[in-house]
């Protein structure tokens, strides 16, 4: 498995804090402020970047950290692993095959838009499990008890669910990539931008860290029909409409598997969970352990 | 910000310099070129009437410049109208018709040959071996259709080589995608090599799991199966062993990935003493099976050093909730 530094989070394209994306985020929150200068109370607030949820995402952060690199990592089956395997099975079962035909550019295109794709889908059913299946929702709950939202909430996160969500991405990335490599063998590439698939890369300098904010960045209606708006995983975030909006990047699961929720539908909301299940230090995070347990 | 589109370590991967040019001179040309003179030898050697053991020491010779030439056969990749020339050649694993009932027949039929031998597979190398290597009795009508065969063949393989001729540019110009393809056609004939050539006889393969049987060999009549094995195992240490030229190491060595490089060599090594140290054709023996397991070796060694430098996984981003 991959070494894992600190600072990666900052200068790795691969993390969400990733320097640029940063840069980009606020350059956005700039300019959605500029037109909304009444959300600029709110958003520039001590009240919310010092808020007791937001102290505990910050050292929750830095403790996740060692948790990460010492427990979860090492728990994790490779991607290369998995991608082996899979050209291995089908090479096994059915032989070996070479699709020709398609240029080079053409199979990285496709090969690209794939992994994107799959991975959005299994992010999204993994998520709606977190949500739906009681044990899960126990891990889960972590996640939502932010109450209020600053892009390090992105990583409150139980290390359990940090482990299948590992799993996730290894098993979806290495069965679609391993899948390619047995139709398409060194003609496989992907496009991407400093390492990171170009669709990923594009959704996190356009805003992905607001979807943990409180800039109600939304998008047309018919746009939110494709794409979750960042203001749609804030709805995601409310006391009330939490089992609305699993989409990662694409909102056509959502769509499709009806659980959609516009912009538009919602007026003002709370974040966080309703009542007890308060989380009060890191420890209770890691734990489990709610004030009123 | 300058965003740079690129294939990441694949570009690195697959744009080692000159590697292309460099296959393309000192193997693929040459390979081409003696083939089609050792076929021009056995022609000569059969026209004058030349000792068996002379013409079969011929056949041997041009069958494993031939495997050569079929190993890296990259012309199919470059353009569509060339995939089936191999075909024409050789129907090793091409079609299920058994040659050798129509070959007797035509032997003793009196049909001119462009009748008789209509079939591209009764032109072809198999057949050409089968008439070389099998019938007892040598006839002029068996000579004659063995110089019929010898012209189909040399016509397809002077076909090969004028492509080659008359596009060495597309060896230089987009030197990625030929590494891509030098890159698959090592993988598939890697597998060939260890499921057809060694796994099906050897009663090794998923499909003739234990029941080992020599005629399923490559060239069961003239029983020339191993000198196959070792001409395309030689064509691999050329294209990725140690050499005097630049070869496609380069590109796996640039890529990062020496440790696959020097798995890659080493299966190839393996692979050639157990060949060699194999009783006569007999794939039941140990040898062979330890030929086979390093023939895995080799495969999943190829794919291993492909995997590494595609570096299509970044970190894990992923593991992070929503």
């Amino acid at each position: 498995m991959n070494d894992f530094y600190f600072f990666e989070y900052f200068f790795s394209p691969n993390q969400r804090l990733f320097w640029i994306y940063i840069v980009t985020t606020l350059l956005i929150a700039m300019v959605y402020l500029t037109v909304h200068p009444e959300e600029k109370k709110t958003n520039m607030s001590k009240d919310l970047w010092l808020h007791q949820s937001a102290t505990l995402d910050y050292r929750y952060f830095m403790v996740s950290f060692f948790i990460k690199a010492w427990l979860v990592i090492p728990l994790l089956i490779g991607v290369n692993e998995v991608m082996f395997s899979t050209q291995e099975v089908l090479n096994d079962h059915f032989g070996f095959h070479v699709v020709k035909g398609l240029s080079y550019t053409e199979i990285m295109v496709l090969f690209t838009i794939t992994l994107f794709v799959a991975s959005d889908f299994t992010r999204y059913w993994l998520h709606r499990f977190m949500h739906t299946v009681p044990l899960l929702w126990k891990f889960h709950k972590v996640h939502h008890s932010a109450k209020v939202l600053t892009p390090v909430t992105f990583y409150r996160v139980h290390p359990v669910e940090n482990i299948l969500f590992g799993l996730r991405f290894s098993l979806t990335i290495g069965v679609v990539s391993g899948i390619f490599l047995y139709f398409f063998g060194g003609l496989l590439s992907l496009m991407d931008v400093f390492g990171v698939n170009i669709i990923v890369f594009i959704f996190n300098i356009i805003g992905s860290n607001l979807r943990h904010s409180h800039i109600k960045l939304s998008y047309f209606k018919w746009i939110e029909t494709f794409f979750i708006s960042p203001f749609q995983h804030q709805i995601h975030h409310s006391t009330t409409l939490y089992n609305y909006n699993f989409g990662g990047y694409l909102a056509i699961w959502d769509l499709w598997f009806g659980t959609l929720k516009y912009s538009s539908d919602v007026g003002t909301m709370q974040f966080g969970l309703n009542g007890k299940n308060q989380f009060n230090s890191v420890l209770d995070l890691l734990l489990l352990r709610t004030k009123n347990d | 910000m300058k965003i740079l589109i690129s294939v990441l370590t694949l570009i690195l991967y697959l744009h080692a310099g000159n590697v292309g040019e460099s296959i393309y001179e000192h193997i693929i040309i040459e390979d081409i070129k003696e083939t089609n003179q050792n076929l021009g030898r056995l022609t000569e050697l059969i026209q004058n009437n030349a000792s068996d053991k002379e013409i079969k020491n011929g056949f041997k010779v041009l069958m494993m410049s031939w495997k050569e030439v079929e190993t890296l056969y990259l012309a199919a990749d470059l353009d569509e109208e060339t995939i089936d020339i191999p075909r024409y050649i050789d129907i090793f694993h091409n079609g299920k018709e058994d040659i050798y009932p129509q070959l007797d027949r035509i032997l003793l039929s009196s049909d001119t040959l462009d009748i008789a031998l209509f079939k591209n597979s009764t032109k072809s190398i198999n057949a050409l071996e089968y008439l070389l290597f099998k019938p007892a009795k040598k006839t002029a009508r068996q000579k004659e259709m063995v110089l019929y065969i010898l012209k189909k063949i040399s016509e397809h393989l002077k076909t090969i080589e004028i492509f080659y001729l008359n596009n060495r540019a597309l060896f230089m110009q987009d030197e990625q995608k030929i590494n891509a393809i030098i890159m698959n056609a090592l993988i598939e004939s890697s597998y060939k090599l260890k499921e057809w050539r060694v796994g099906d006889p050897a009663g090794l393969s998923r499909k003739y799991k234990g029941d080992p049987k020599n005629e399923r060999s490559e060239y069961p009549v003239s029983k020339l199966s191993y000198n196959a094995i070792e001409a395309i195992l030689l064509t691999h240490q050329a294209v990725i062993g140690e050499q005097k030229f630049v070869n496609f190491s380069e590109v796996v060595h640039t890529a990062g990935a020496d440790k696959s490089l020097s798995d890659i060599r080493n299966n190839i090594e393996h692979a050639l003493q157990y060949l060699h140290a194999a009783p006569a054709y007999d794939f039941n023996a140990k040898e062979i099976k330890a030929l086979y397991k390093e023939l895995i070796a080799l495969h999943n060694a190829y794919y291993i050093s492909l995997i590494g430098a595609l570096k299509v996984t970044s970190k894990i981003l992923d593991s992070d909730g929503d």
